[in-house]
């Protein structure tokens, strides 16, 4: 008999197979004897007795409890003299009984690690896919059990191992189960953070761009199921109408039914998404630069690494930014890191732009700022004078604004009336970046700018001190409340850091939200209703002013008074003037909103370079004409195109008109005769 | 505006203080205020953090240490503070054990507006990591006022999990003080949140060995 056509009756009945099962596996022990003495030597018998036993094996349980045992030994013993075919076959004969549950993974898995040194692409790739999909199943199945803790405890064993080989891919599984959000604890990622101190350069590569890396690629592959489910839909309902009048045949049926169960297994696909969406709303992932258990004496560790190491230069860049990244997002100390990167700040320095942005993101308040004075005195010095390029002007006063923001202390006054001549300056790049350093000390310390540049509505703020502590008061007497809130309107914009509220200033945010919503509900109706609406608007505008009588009145609103009263002005003109006059108030909202500056903690070399506004070359002009040009008719004089001859108006002419026509007439006469004398 | 049920907040307050009372330990038991939120994605959403002064003082009392130039010195003598000068934190030697064990002692440290900054550099790190950034004093300032501030204040700062816990006092505040405070605290907190009631999923009370008591 035919040993799958066996496989699949023992499956069916292991009862009366029994002895046909024993037999073979008597025959598979002789065999292994066999090859024991030559392990080299090639046997197909060999391997298809393998997959067989290992697919008949959960219905021999008791017969068959030693048959992983042997193949292990095989793999153990004698893992680079097999042939590939026969390390293949006895590998994924492991797996079907793993998934099976016939041999628990833990003891498989450092065998499978093994296998990784193999010389053989296929295998490794199958082992490297079957290892997440145990983590996977075990995830899913026993979450946070006693068994997962166990499978997580031999992968971070196999980081440990003497091969580098196996160090490296036991990395990158960690890194992609981690991507999956299978195991998406705090020790996994302490562990990939640890590989960064060993010796094998390479896993320290590994670990940075895990860390660095951005993820914003998993939100798109999301959205496929729910299109995919939304097309056969469409298709499933456009069946549905065409068979409404039409006869219904077997064959249509089942093609109905086939439409159906897809939609249906398309539809529990995107459910599940969602629900793992919710899942993940329940607990966000936080990134695994926050998970890091000891920030300072990692940074330190690195910090010490980087210092003395002779990496490629590279990932000595990556080194910085990780270092940088977490004193940003830790608020750490590490006061020698700012000298050494100080060396990287020159506008003729590779990468000189991700340096600045490393620089940009070590900075915080809480770092001393004769610290980032040096910093800060470099930039101006090699980026901003009057001989540098207009990139590097516009780069070095990003980075200024950016400094600004995050230690306001080291700016004096000197300084700030030099950088703030290049608002007038040729190139709209360095202009823009400078209305921006601006804007930012507007926000942050407004002390340091002269009354022109300060702006009307911002009050110069009072000088700080460094470690200053930010404390919120809640005084519950109303009428000492006024004073407070006018006082910290002004202050709003003085401290970006510290976000001031009390009850009532967070009230009037929220009533402030409500408005805007009301002023956008206006705008849309007015585009279609006509006069009627002003009395709407009248309404709503009454309950803003009530509002605003009961309550303090604050800055935001003193201008939403004064839109209002536009308004009011605007009631009797006509349709249009209103509407401009909604949008324009519109977009004054929305530059108040934008008015905040906020920190980021991950700043790409890209920001810093801004918007460019450099002349276009011919090449690109003539590309943006051609563009221009698709989709619409050729311009130029209309006769030219529609010309037709006179030869060709006739042929459209309506008989009609012309059949009185001498030479009209004549053909039809000749036509008659030649009827007549047809039918004669 | 609050959400907080007053009547639900008074009886869980004496609930869980006779649950404290009931089985007593032999240190004085904090309250924490625990929040939990909800649709909040730490990718997008802003990160938040601030300090709050509540009405009324947290811990039973708090060791603190001063930093001083000589001016604060001869006051930390005068209030029987301890206290360190300059030459003092120079002498670690930016030796990180020695730091930690000296630190060890000290719930909060002052430090002179004059000496702070270099005294970052030398202990910052150590100390940052503890949690216990020197506090910044002016010779203006009456440093027994600072230390009462200081120990009523709470800060707030979302680390690694969307669970956030504060102390808020301790068994030996009476109900209304403690009842004061959580609701200062609470609705500073949830005024920080981009939505505010709406990204709140639950707040629990308990002491430190105490059963949770949820008040939201």
């Amino acid at each position: 008999m035919n040993l799958i056509n066996l496989q699949n009756k023992a499956k069916q009945d292991p009862k009366s197979y029994k002895e046909e099962v024993e037999l073979q596996y008597q025959h598979f022990l002789s065999n292994f004897e066999i090859f024991l003495l030559k392990p080299t030597e090639e046997s197909q018998e060999f391997i298809e007795l393998i997959s067989f036993l290992s697919h008949v094996a959960p219905f021999y349980k008791q017969m068959l409890l030693n048959f992983p045992k042997y193949l292990i030994q095989l793999l153990n013993e004698h893992l680079h003299h097999l042939s590939n075919e026969l390390r293949k076959g006895i590998a994924q004969s492991l797996f079907i009984l793993q998934n099976r549950d016939f041999i628990s993974e833990i003891e498989l898995i450092p065998i499978y690690f093994r296998l990784f040194l193999c010389q053989d692409k296929i295998l490794r790739k199958y082992v490297f896919l079957h290892l997440i999909q145990t983590a996977k199943k075990i995830h899913q199945m026993f979450p946070n059990s006693q068994r997962e803790r166990n499978l997580k405890k031999q992968f971070y064993l196999a980081i440990q191992e003497n091969e580098f080989l196996i160090q490296e891919k036991a990395l990158a599984l960690l890194i992609e189960i981690y991507e999956k959000r299978f195991w998406s604890d705090d020790k996994t990622v302490n562990v990939i953070a640890n590989t960064c101190f060993m010796e094998n350069n390479k896993l320290l590569v590994a670990a940075l761009n895990f860390f660095l890396k951005n993820k914003n690629q998993e939100e798109d592959e999301k959205d496929d199921p729910m299109t995919q489910y939304e097309e056969s839909m469409e298709a499933f309902q456009d069946r549905l109408k065409s068979m409404k009048n039409t006869k219904k045949t077997k064959h249509k049926k089942k093609l109905l039914k086939k439409l159906r169960n897809k939609l249906s297994h398309q539809h529990t696909i995107v459910e599940e998404e969602n629900g793992e969406e919710t899942k993940s709303n329940q607990e966000p992932n936080f990134s695994a630069l926050e998970r890091i258990y000891d920030p300072q004496g990692f940074c330190e560790k690195l910090f010490t690494k980087l210092r003395g190491s002779n990496e490629l230069f590279d990932v000595k860049v990556m080194m910085m930014n990780m270092i940088s990244r977490l004193i940003g997002i830790h608020k750490l100390v590490m006061v020698n890191f700012y000298t050494f990167i100080l060396r990287y700040v020159q506008p003729y320095q590779q990468y000189a732009t991700t340096f600045l942005a490393i620089i940009i993101q070590a900075i915080h308040e809480r770092i001393p700022p004769e610290n980032v004075e040096p910093i800060l005195k470099t930039i101006l010095n090699n980026f901003i004078s009057e001989k540098s390029s207009t990139l590097a002007l516009t780069i070095g006063l990003n980075t200024i604004r950016e400094i600004i923001l995050r230690c306001p202390l080291v700016m004096t006054e000197e300084i700030v009336q030099d950088l703030v001549e290049y608002k007038k300056h040729k190139d709209k790049g360095v202009s823009m970046a400078t209305r921006g350093v601006i804007a930012a000390l507007r926000q942050v310390s407004s002390q340091l700018l002269s009354k022109k540049y300060r702006g009307r509505f911002t009050q110069p703020s009072k000088q700080k001190i460094f470690g200053e502590q930010i404390l919120h008061i809640i005084n519950e007497n109303e009428n000492e409340n006024e004073d407070e809130n006018q006082n910290e309107n002004e202050n709003e914009n003085e401290n970006e850091n510290d976000i001031e509220f009390d009850e009532n200033g967070n009230e009037n945010g929220n009533e402030n939200d409500i408005e805007f919503d009301e002023d956008e509900n206006e705008n849309e109706n007015g585009n279609d209703i006509e006069f009627d609406e002003n009395e709407n608007i009248d309404e709503s505008e009454n309950k803003n002013q009530n509002k605003n009588q009961n309550k303090n009145q604050n800055k935001n609103q003193n201008k939403n008074q004064n839109k209002n009263q536009n308004k009011n002005q605007n009631k009797n003109q006509n349709k249009n003037q209103n509407k401009n006059q909604i949008e324009e108030s519109d977009s004054d909202l929305n530059q108040d909103d934008d008015d905040e500056m906020e920190i980021k903690t991950e700043i790409q070399p890209d920001y810093l370079v801004g918007p460019r506004f450099t002349r276009r070359t011919k090449e690109e002009k003539l590309e943006s004409m051609k563009q221009g040009r698709e989709g619409r008719g050729k311009y130029g004089s209309r006769l030219h195109s529609e010309r037709t001859t006179n030869e060709r108006k006739k042929k459209n002419k309506p008989f009609r008109l012309t059949r009185f026509r001498k030479k009209v007439k004549k053909r039809r006469t000749r036509m008659k005769g030649r009827k007549k004398t047809k039918n004669i | 505006m609050s959400k907080l049920n007053p009547d639900k907040l008074t009886k869980s307050i004496n609930s869980m203080l006779q649950s404290a009372k009931a089985k007593k330990r032999k240190f004085i038991e904090t309250v924490e205020l625990q929040f939990t939120l909800k649709f909040y994605d730490p990718k997008k959403d802003k990160r938040f953090a601030g300090t709050i002064k509540v009405p009324h003082p947290i811990r039973p009392s708090i060791r603190v240490c001063i930093i001083g130039d000589a001016a604060h010195i001869d006051v930390a003598k005068e209030m029987k503070l301890d206290y360190i000068d300059f030459e003092g934190v120079k002498g670690f030697m930016k030796k990180d054990k020695e730091i930690k064990k000296w630190s060890k002692k000290y719930d909060a440290f002052f430090a002179s507006d004059t000496l702070l900054k270099r005294v970052t550099r030398i202990i910052g790190p150590v100390l940052n990591k503890q949690g216990k950034f020197p506090i910044l004093i002016k010779h203006t300032d009456s440093i027994e006022e600072k230390i009462k501030e200081l120990n009523s204040t709470v800060s707030f700062q979302l680390k690694k999990s969307i669970n956030i816990h504060t102390a808020i006092g301790n068994i030996k505040t009476t109900p209304d003080h403690l009842k004061a405070n959580m609701t200062t605290a609470i609705n500073f907190f949830v005024s920080l949140l981009k939505k505010n009631w709406q990204n709140v999923k639950s707040i629990h009370i308990k002491t430190t060995m105490s059963p949770s008591f949820r008040i939201y």
